[in-house]
């Protein structure tokens, strides 16, 4: 009889721990990796850690936290702000300040109620960090608090702001984009639902024009004085990120796996391909080529016509954008041995990163 | 297969009730509960006529009488078991099946609860490829996951409605424990022999079972909590409207006192 009791509380014990394994793992993928590089160092953002990794040679330089902390993790591209910070939001809620050179904490904001997936807008003096919790967060470079405002839905996207108005442009995944005054967070205007979600970060030209994809299968372009629509163009599928504007073409690509080319004016359809699998990230225009990833595993290069030029087999999934520095190109794979891929521009590897267990 | 099977209907049926239920995804989780009490009555009832069953034929005198007969051969006792099953028309098993059933239920909500939240990328990727066509995802999502005091996507204690002594209170957890107690112990009929093994490890399951459920609830998301309430609650109901409850199960019993 004690051996039947034995064997149901541990059946019992047993039982719990494998579902609470099934809760942890869901938990644990949930973002992808991000990704930013100063001109000899690349900063990985990959789940519990972060990577410094030396861009000649692949290694690693330091990883922060120095042990694993389950709690805490990381998935928002850093940023690297112009007086030597490393920015890097949180899953715990936490907006952190490191050395680069060091991997050091300079400090940590904890303003935000819940976790923070979008990269932050950082400009000469301020921070300005998305949340989830619904608010936009500015924050100064001492990481204190200077104002919060608040939308109608968590916050993805990375916020925008132009040289030609004080003001940072913020896309809630409430459907709506709003304008916020850059020193008080005073609300200036919102635009109407838009149709959809909006997790992608808006471009903005220079001569005034907004442009952000959204949930609603659209691409669309917005007065950055008021708002006012000025034209929509309908995609096959959500489109996931903002963006890249290069010489008055719109380039971005849509969960259905096709690439489009606009024309920012009218909004009217230059190209389109379809390489398969969804696009999720924003591509990099760099001379008179276009760099995007698929979730499949690939690297494409296209030219300005809509020609596949070159395409490379990193493996694992690709959500996240290239990033290229000087002649290397960089590409974060996810569900994969190595975290960070390195190519040269004739896209062959130049080496993989695979961290140490430690 | 788990997915198309299980995963993707539940969190489209899920979305669906939301959309018609004042975009509450809390109302949305209490209704789909409903709806798995009432598709799932028919087990239910079978499990409770095989529990009765099994009740009656333990109490008999055949059943008493091959016990003792055969109690240095287990192997021989199992097979005359087996005979008076497949006589009296029982199955053994009857009464745990709708216990099984409830189990890929119940990750299956789990997992539809946290798809359908979407709290972070991936999730909302994999959500934008399971919504079937009928549902309006453009302009439902972000689903409001607000319900009460709880983000229904995230365990009740990271968003808890107050702290006692600098430590977050888990309330729903709390109910769930009581529920599934109280459900256990009004839905378990009276034992024919108290003394025999069957009846010691219904008494284990109705202490453990609580804990079990207590310890999901408090470690994943406040939605499944919500479910697990609802359904004790609909349990208990169910069984009550059937005339199945044993309130007297709730009141202290006497120890009788073994003068032998």
């Amino acid at each position: 009889m004690k051996s039947k009791k034995y064997f149901l509380l541990i059946t019992l014990l047993i039982s719990s721990i494998f579902i609470s394994a099934c809760s942890s793992t869901i938990y644990s993928s949930t973002g992808w990796h991000g990704l930013v590089a100063s001109t000899d160092t690349a900063y990985l953002a990959a789940g519990t850690q972060i990577y410094a990794i030396d861009l000649n040679t692949g290694s690693e330089d330091w990883r922060y936290p120095a042990k694993v902390n389950a709690k805490i993790s990381f998935y928002a591209n850093p940023v690297l702000s112009s007086d030597g910070q490393l920015i890097i939001p949180g899953y715990d809620n936490s907006l952190y300040s490191l050395n680069p050179a060091t991997g050091f904490e300079n400090w940590i904001f904890t303003g935000s109620t819940n976790r923070l997936v979008g990269s932050p807008l950082v400009t000469q003096d301020m921070i300005y960090q998305p949340s989830t919790d619904h608010y936009i967060y500015a924050v100064d470079l001492e990481g204190n608090q200077v104002w919060k405002s608040e939308t109608g839905g968590p916050i993805w996207a990375q916020p925008a702001n132009s040289p030609d108005c004080a003001c940072v442009y913020v896309a809630s995944m409430d459907h709506i984009l709003y304008s916020y005054e850059a020193t008080t967070g005073r609300l200036l205007w919102q635009t109407q639902d838009l149709g959809g979600a909006l997790v992608g970060t808006p471009a903005v030209s220079s001569d005034g024009v907004l442009y952000l994809g959204t949930f609603g299968k659209e691409m669309i372009a917005l007065d950055a004085t008021n708002g006012t629509i000025r034209w929509r163009f309908t995609t096959q599928d959500w489109v996931w990120s903002g963006p890249a504007l290069v010489d008055n073409v719109l380039y971005f690509g849509d969960l259905s796996g096709y690439f489009y080319a606009l024309n920012a004016t009218d909004g009217t359809s230059l190209w389109r391909i379809q390489p398969q699998n969804s696009i999720v990230d924003t591509p990099v225009v760099l001379e008179d080529k276009i760099y995007f990833t698929n979730e499949a595993d690939t690297l494409y290069i296209v030219d300005t016509t809509g020609n596949i030029v070159d395409s490379k087999l990193i493996g694992g999934l690709i959500y996240s954008a290239p990033v290229i520095v000087g002649e290397t190109i960089l590409v974060a794979p996810t569900n994969f041995d190595s975290l960070l891929v390195a190519l040269n521009l004739d896209v062959n590897q130049k080496w993989a990163f695979t961290p140490v267990k430690k | 297969m788990w997915n198309t099977f299980i995963l993707a209907p539940m969190v489209n049926v899920l979305i669906w009730i939301y959309t018609f239920f004042f975009h509450n995804f809390g109302l949305a989780i209490i209704i789909f509960t409903i709806l798995i009490r009432l598709i799932t009555y028919p087990l239910t009832a079978q499990q409770l006529k095989s529990q009765h069953k099994m009740q009656e034929l333990q109490g008999s005198k055949k059943w008493q009488e091959i016990q003792k007969k055969y109690k240095d051969d287990k192997e021989k006792l199992a097979q005359e078991q087996m005979k008076i099953y497949k006589e009296m028309g029982i199955n053994p098993l009857g009464s745990c099946l709708p216990l099984i059933i409830q189990f890929p239920i119940m990750i299956g909500l789990y997992q539809s609860i946290s798809l359908a939240m979407a709290s972070a990328p991936i999730q909302l990727l994999n959500l934008s490829r399971n919504l079937y066509t009928f549902i309006p995802g453009s302009q439902l999502i972000p689903l409001n996951s607000k319900f009460l005091w709880m983000n229904l996507g995230l365990p009740e204690i990271s968003t808890p409605l107050f702290d006692l002594f600098g430590f977050a209170v888990p309330i729903m957890t709390i109910i769930v424990v009581i529920t599934t107690w109280l459900q256990s112990k009004l839905m378990t009929p009276p034992p024919a022999n108290p003394g025999d093994q069957s009846a010691q490890m219904s008494k284990m399951m109705n202490l453990y079972m609580p804990i079990l459920m207590g310890w999901i609830a408090y470690s994943l998301s406040s939605g499944l909590a919500l479910y697990f309430i609802i359904s004790n609650v609909l349990g208990v109901a169910q069984y009550a409207i059937m005339g199945k409850v044993n309130w007297s199960n709730l009141l202290p019993k006497r120890k009788v006192a073994n003068l032998k």
